[in-house]
């Protein structure tokens, strides 16, 4: 059982949304339970339990402070990177682009909408929240860890396509996600040893093979769902070929 | 352009080296031989030859190992050349230098001038040749400084026009503000004496907008005051008014007070160019006509987001091929440009991302502070 988290000031509006939150439990027979409602940031962090898997309904703005919602969410973050956290707000609050930075929220419920517009929304984001809890607690070590300089990043395992190197920029890795493209530095050695799903194509390319689409061994290329592509070494087209068989 | 300067440039610096090669080549078989007679040359053309070749493959070694140390103040002086247009100028330089010195070794060689003679000559047009260099970069320099003073008053003008305006709009704003709260409170002795509770409702609820009508403000182009760097302010606000000619919403989300930057400022201010006039260029094609530049600042680390709805699908790694464009009238060197320049640089970094069908471009300075 999953706990739902709720924080919003205005009674009215949070018995409200609790309300819709129960309902949609019960609608998608989810396995979640509204655990907390608070009213205020000192309540919800009385009743917080850090490093706890949930669904969080936050509201920005409590109680004149402006930034109350988001320094919770930014806690939330660093204590459960997987959290699932969903903003209801109104738009004026909203800086859309650094939250999405800064917490990457799974959804943003606009107040100005209207309660049957928000109803549906809580409804169809517990639904996402229950697929999305069930998924990471089937395997361990789901998330790819990186740093830069001082700023911890993570990323999904199921997400990620490829981790490559490229010789005019010595020392920085490459990643290749479902929906992003980033940079670090380091070494794909090390990345090799600490997550063993990972294959390595060739010196400069590790790739995970579960979003790995076709293989042709005869030119010895790789394609991926985003339709790119790498080079299989001679040296490691056998222990590939196997590997592809045992998935199947 | 870039590439004749280069190839020029280098046709100068190997013809330099080769002559030098010579006569390196030269004096060490006249030491050998303890002998300063040009006959040893004709006895040994042949190790001659190879002799000169090898010490000119030598001194090409040295000089690229020199200038790799350079590459940074390189790479900065191409930028600038690029920047202030002054592609031409460098050219017609470089091409006359270069052709000075064919000159020099043609006609040394028509006239039959002794061998101490061209390399005095030599010797000096290199002199001269590294003076022109030092010129050309003084020359630059001050064309930046020149143009960047012109630049900041254009800011500076602009900016305080609009500002001006903005006040002007709040000014109006209050004003209405003010009125509607006295209608409201003109109003409500009727709304009082009435029966109707969906009036009485309706009314607590246009009150408790006049709470939310409090906070209009913020996301606009006057918390470009918070940065302290005039070309990255300048930049912005540039760009904020090229998308308002253009009809595109251009937001500012700079919520901290102050944003502090002080290293690789130029190499920074290129890269955001490139990236705010690729997403002005992409949201023109769409409905959705809106840019936002999102800033955010730590201790060490600087990130800079450009984003902007998306509406295709992308390869994330095919956009910064050099040659890559969405449109049909475009050469598509933009982002590869910046990707160029990230790499060259140990300390940024960038990271893209499409989500809620929005492309972000984000900058990550590490350090400077």
């Amino acid at each position: 059982m999953f706990p739902v988290y709720l924080l919003e000031d205005n009674d009215i509006q949070r018995s409200k949304y609790a309300e819709f939150i129960k309902n949609g439990i019960l609608i998608n027979d989810a396995n979640l339970e509204l655990k907390v409602s608070s009213g205020t940031v000192d309540n919800f962090l009385a009743n917080y339990v850090p490093q706890e898997q949930g669904l969080y309904f936050l509201d920005m703005e409590i109680q004149d402070d402006k930034l109350a919602g988001l320094n919770i969410a930014e806690k939330i973050r660093k204590d459960t990177p997987l959290a699932q956290i969903v903003f209801i707000t109104t738009h004026d609050e909203l800086s859309l682009t650094t939250l999405e930075r800064k917490i990457a929220p799974m959804d943003y419920i606009l107040k100005d909408k209207g309660l049957d517009e928000i109803k549906n929304r809580i409804t169809d984001d517990i639904e996402t929240a229950q697929s999305n809890l069930q998924k990471y607690s089937h395997s361990s070590k789901n998330l790819l860890d990186y740093k830069i300089d001082s700023r911890y990043f993570s990323i999904l395992m199921d997400d990620i396509i490829m981790l490559y190197t490229q010789k005019d920029v010595p020392g920085r890795i490459f990643v290749i996600t479902k929906n992003q493209l980033a940079e670090f530095n380091g070494s794909l050695n090390t990345f090799e040893t600490d997550y063993p799903n990972l294959f390595r194509c060739n010196r400069s390319y590790l790739v995970n093979l579960e979003n790995a689409t076709t293989y042709d061994s005869h030119t010895r290329t790789l394609a991926f769902i985003d339709d790119s592509t790498c080079e299989v070494s001679f040296r490691k087209n056998k222990e590939l070929i196997k590997l592809l068989s045992n998935k199947k | 352009m870039a590439k004749s300067i280069s190839l020029i440039t280098a046709a100068s610096i190997e013809i330099v080296l080769f002559s030098f090669a010579t006569y390196s080549a030269r004096i060490l078989f006249f030491i050998a031989n303890n002998e300063w007679k040009l006959r040893i040359l004709e006895q040994l053309q042949q190790n001659f030859i190879a002799v000169s070749l090898i010490i000119n493959v030598l001194y090409l070694i040295i000089f690229l190992l020199v200038a790799s140390n350079f590459k940074p103040q390189t790479v900065k002086l191409w930028i600038q050349i690029e920047q202030y247009h002054l592609g031409k100028r460098v050219f017609q330089m470089a091409l006359g230098s270069f052709l000075a010195f064919m000159i020099i070794l043609i006609i040394s060689d028509f006239q039959s001038v002794t061998a101490t003679i061209q390399a005095v000559l030599l010797l000096i047009f290199s002199i001269g040749l590294v003076i022109t260099y030092r010129q050309l970069i003084f020359f630059i320099r001050t064309i930046a400084i020149q143009n960047e003073a012109k630049e900041k008053i254009l800011y500076n003008k602009q900016l305080n026009e609009y500002l001006t305006t903005v006040q002007q709009q709040y000014t109006d704003l209050r004003k209405f503000k003010h009125d509607f709260q006295n209608i409201m409170l003109s109003m409500k002795p009727f709304v009082d004496n009435s029966n109707s509770t969906e009036l009485k409702n309706y009314y607590h609820d246009i009150l408790k907008e006049r709470v939310e009508m409090s906070k209009v403000s913020g996301g606009n182009i006057t918390e470009v005051r918070n940065i302290d760097s005039d070309a990255i302010r300048g930049l912005l606000i540039q760009k904020f008014f090229i998308a308002r000619s253009e009809q595109i919403q251009f937001n500012l989300e700079l919520n901290q007070t102050h944003y502090h930057f002080d290293n690789d400022i130029l190499i920074l201010v290129r890269i955001l160019g490139i990236l705010i006039d690729n997403a002005l260029e992409y949201v023109q094609t769409i409905d959705e006509k809106i840019v936002t530049c999102a800033i955010t600042q730590t201790d060490n680390t600087t990130e800079i987001t450009i984003d902007n709805p998306l509406k295709n699908k992308l390869n994330l790694k095919a956009i910064f091929q050099s040659g890559y464009t969405t449109k049909d009238q475009h050469t598509g060197f933009g982002l590869a440009n910046a990707r160029k320049l990230i790499s060259e640089t140990d300390n940024l970094y960038l990271e893209t991302k499409i989500i809620h069908e929005h492309i972000m471009m984000t900058l990550i300075i590490v350090g400077g502070e």
